[in-house]
């Protein structure tokens, strides 16, 4: 009789002790998946933030490219000014190679609508992602700069340079 | 009194259990959240490193559009490294392994940056035509970085001293400038505990230095000795520097010249080429450029000279434009030979046309033609 009490009271201890591991267990495991939650959604914004930066940092390329930048002789060079002669040649050509440029621009599509006295499109850079993810459009007024334009040769049109950023 | 009764064996052996359980559990869940801290501490360091290096990115590609501008960086304690391989460059956190930042813009600074302070500068290359910005980046004055010691008298020294120094804008950011002290003589050089050191010599061609050199290890002193537009790099051997090949300078700039700047903040003659070899990769891609337009303001000229005859000033322009398109093609081809190495026939007769091209540029403008830059 006394070693069945003994033993009953055993099988109680080890009951409570399954109930608090178990119990403990549980919280361990919800805070586990919270705090995994959590870096989750910090990862997604550290990552989106670097993709904002990245397009950021290609929109400027774009905007200051030597390629196409206005020029005044030594004078130091215009900024939101594209040389059209030199728009031209790229839109001749498809744009500027994807091999040499991809370090620079990657997965993006630049482009130059022009808006005035008529409406053209001339491509810089096109590498667009078949399957993306997220798309990151930006677009600066810039003056087109024309050399062969009219009476003394010089004149200005206006455009706005497109740059779109894929991931 | 009674006296208390013994416990039983049974009831030893159960205490000493349970202290060995508490024990093993305790030492198990202090263990468990011991890994978790140091996991987490790790992550956290990463995502700090990531983010450096990141936000450093983004700086030198603001730095390196921009012409003529000096940034000041504050960066966390961090060691950078900067490498440079086949025209590719990267720079990346000493410690850890990330994947490393490829800029577009070619970056000329020692090896290794140690220091929460940096300072950038850019300036552009035009070779006559725009090229591509420059950026020259090291540690900033007084924040125990690499020191450079401007030896000898020229005519450069007041340039590099408006240039490099300490400088207080009327408006915008404050600039503190590289670490640099001008010397007349190299004796004057005081030891101020930097992990680097770098001697520009202004009029070579001794290049002793002082004592208490010996105290730092070879590749912790560098040299460079600038003779005209003509550069050698100097490398330590049995504490004395001597001079490696000269290098004769692509460049028509008549005053803030960026190759040569460039060539004081290269950690050597191997980095200095290889940032050279983008900078010429994309001269390459400019010219092409400049050539298309060439064709396209010839071909203009000439029509409007076919159609009036009688007025001479567009036939002077198309000639004129012939000239540059004869001399593009030439130069296209003398940039795509110089792109290994800088000294040589190609890299002269390059010299030559770009400034042929600077030439017939400025007779555009004479002749009120369209200018080709």
């Amino acid at each position: 009789m006394e070693h069945f009490k003994l033993n009953k009271k055993a099988q109680v201890h080890m009951t409570e002790t399954i109930a608090v591991m178990f119990i403990f267990f549980i919280l361990l495991s919800l805070g586990i998946i919270f705090y995994a939650k959590y870096s989750q959604g910090q990862a997604r914004i550290a990552e989106y933030k670097q993709f904002g930066q990245k397009a950021m940092d290609m929109t400027l390329q774009a905007v200051f490219l030597p390629e196409l930048i206005c020029t005044n002789a030594e004078a130091e060079t215009g900024s939101n000014c594209i040389d059209l002669q030199k728009l031209q040649y790229l839109n001749s050509v498809k744009g500027l190679s994807v091999e040499e440029y991809f370090s620079l621009f990657s997965y993006s599509y630049i482009w130059v609508e022009q808006l005035s006295p008529n409406e053209i499109e001339y491509t810089i850079y096109n590498n667009t992602k078949p399957e993306y993810h997220e798309v990151i459009p930006s677009f600066f007024v810039v003056t087109l700069k024309d050399y062969l334009g009219t009476g003394s040769g010089l004149s200005y049109r206006y455009g706005v340079l497109h740059v779109e950023v894929y991931r | 009194m009674p006296l208390r009764p013994f416990p039983s064996k049974k009831a030893q052996v159960e205490v000493q259990f349970n202290w060995i359980y508490v024990l093993i559990a305790g030492a198990v869940i202090l263990a468990f959240f011991g890994s978790l801290v140091i996991f987490i501490k790790g992550q956290a360091e990463d995502r700090r490193a990531v983010e450096t290096l990141n936000a450093l990115n983004s700086i030198f590609v603001g730095a390196g559009i921009s012409e003529k501008t000096k940034n000041f960086i504050e960066t966390p304690e961090v060691e950078l490294v900067f490498a440079c391989q086949d025209g590719i460059s990267s720079f990346n956190l000493k410690q850890g392994e990330f994947p490393p930042k490829n800029p577009a813009a070619p970056i000329f600074s020692p090896a290794e940056i140690k220091s929460k302070q940096l300072a950038a500068w850019s300036l552009p290359y035009k070779f006559p035509f725009k090229i591509m910005d420059i950026l020259m980046l090291s540690s900033a004055k007084d924040a125990g970085g690499i020191k450079y010691y401007i030896v000898g008298e020229s005519p450069l020294k007041e340039e590099l001293k408006k240039n490099l120094e300490v400088q207080t804008p009327l408006s915008g950011e404050f600039w503190p400038g590289f670490d640099v002290s001008f010397l007349s003589d190299v004796s004057e050089a005081v030891d101020e505990n930097n992990y680097a050191v770098r001697f520009i010599f202004l009029a070579g061609p001794s290049f002793s230095l002082p004592v208490w050199i010996s105290s730092l290890p070879s590749e912790k002193v560098t040299g460079l000795s600038i003779a005209n537009k003509e550069i050698s790099f100097l490398s330590l051997k049995n504490n004395q520097l001597t001079a490696n090949s000269v290098i004769p300078l692509p460049s028509i700039a008549e005053e803030n010249d960026p190759l040569i700047y460039a060539a004081i903040f290269a950690d050597s003659e191997e980095a200095y080429l290889c940032q050279m070899q983008k900078v010429f990769n994309k001269m390459s891609k400019i010219i092409l450029i400049y050539e298309s337009k060439t064709t396209a303001l010839k071909d203009f000229y000439q029509k409007k000279s076919a159609i009036n005859p009688l007025d001479n000033n567009y036939q002077i322009c198309g000639n004129l434009l012939i000239k540059i398109t004869e001399g593009l093609a030439v130069m296209k081809s003398n940039a795509n030979s110089c792109v290994n190495k800088l000294s040589g026939s190609a890299c002269q007769t390059l010299l030559e046309n770009a400034l042929a091209v600077k030439e017939d540029n400025t007779n555009l403008m004479q002749q009120s033609c369209a200018q080709l830059y």
